[in-house]
């Protein structure tokens, strides 16, 4: 039996709980997520999203896009497309997460992954 | 999970994931807190089989369903008088997509960058042509 350590996120057992399901395994490099949570840009409205967390600092933020082009994919923004005006980016706050698209014709679904650490450090 | 909605319309406007929220992550929202409304399901510690496993305290079967889909928004929408998650039937997404096409009709929109990169090119083309016939 080897040696290591796992902490599963809460609900999860330890034991049992893929990587997916674990704050912490000492198998893997390993960064803490404060949280992942997903947001819509709905075209025919506000042409940015919020996603507030409250941290009271800056923290470390990846922001994708979910696509599917017959398979699933995420692409990380800030991203451009050339072929049409849509531009998309984000910026961070000590409270909040703003994706805007800069055109707002269309409809756009992101994953939001907030980490624990500020982006200073 | 945290379900955020549309408090008009029920449209899903986002998800924090995860099973049990502690109070710092209950001050997460995602949305304009003015115009949107949140469900939250959290997950109990109940005993199964000689076993304590974790379930969602409401809705149980749907949460389940809910925590594997990758966008929880395409499939699903609010009944806002009930307040109860419910799976878009096939005419309602397609009354969905005649909605946005007429939306995004209706809406100004914006020349792609093809059309402004020819525009340029056929403008710069123009100034040098008339630059040309000066020198000459």
């Amino acid at each position: 039996m080897g040696y290591g350590m796992k902490v599963s996120d809460a609900g999860y057992n330890v034991l049992t709980a893929g990587n997916a399901n674990l704050s912490f395994n000492s198998d893997l490099a390993s960064h803490s997520i404060y949280n992942i949570a997903s947001a819509d840009i709905e075209g025919a409205g506000d042409p940015y999203v919020d996603v507030t967390h409250s941290l009271g600092f800056i923290p470390k933020v990846w922001v994708f896009l979910a696509g599917n082009d017959g398979d699933d994919y995420y692409r990380r923004i800030p991203l451009d497309y050339f072929t049409s005006s849509d531009s998309l980016d984000y910026y961070i706050t000590s409270s909040k997460v703003r994706i805007e698209a800069e055109d707002g014709a269309e409809d756009y679904s992101f994953k939001v992954v907030i980490f624990t650490r500020s982006a200073n450090i | 999970m945290m379900i955020f909605y549309d408090k008009a319309t029920g449209r899903i406007v986002g998800t924090v994931n995860g099973r049990i929220h502690s109070p710092e992550e209950m001050k997460m929202w995602v949305g304009d807190k003015e115009k949107t409304d949140r469900i939250v399901c959290q997950w109990v510690q109940v005993e199964k089989d000689n076993k304590k496993v974790y379930v969602p305290e409401i809705e149980p079967k749907l949460f389940e369903q809910l925590e594997k889909e990758r966008i929880v928004s395409r499939e699903y929408k609010v009944d806002i008088k009930t307040k109860k998650i419910k799976k878009k039937t096939s005419g309602e997404k397609k009354q969905e997509k005649a909605d946005k096409m007429a939306a995004r009709k209706a809406a100004p929109h914006k020349k792609d960058r093809f059309t402004i990169l020819e525009e340029k090119v056929d403008s710069l083309i123009d100034k040098m042509s008339k630059m040309e016939k000066g020198i000459k």
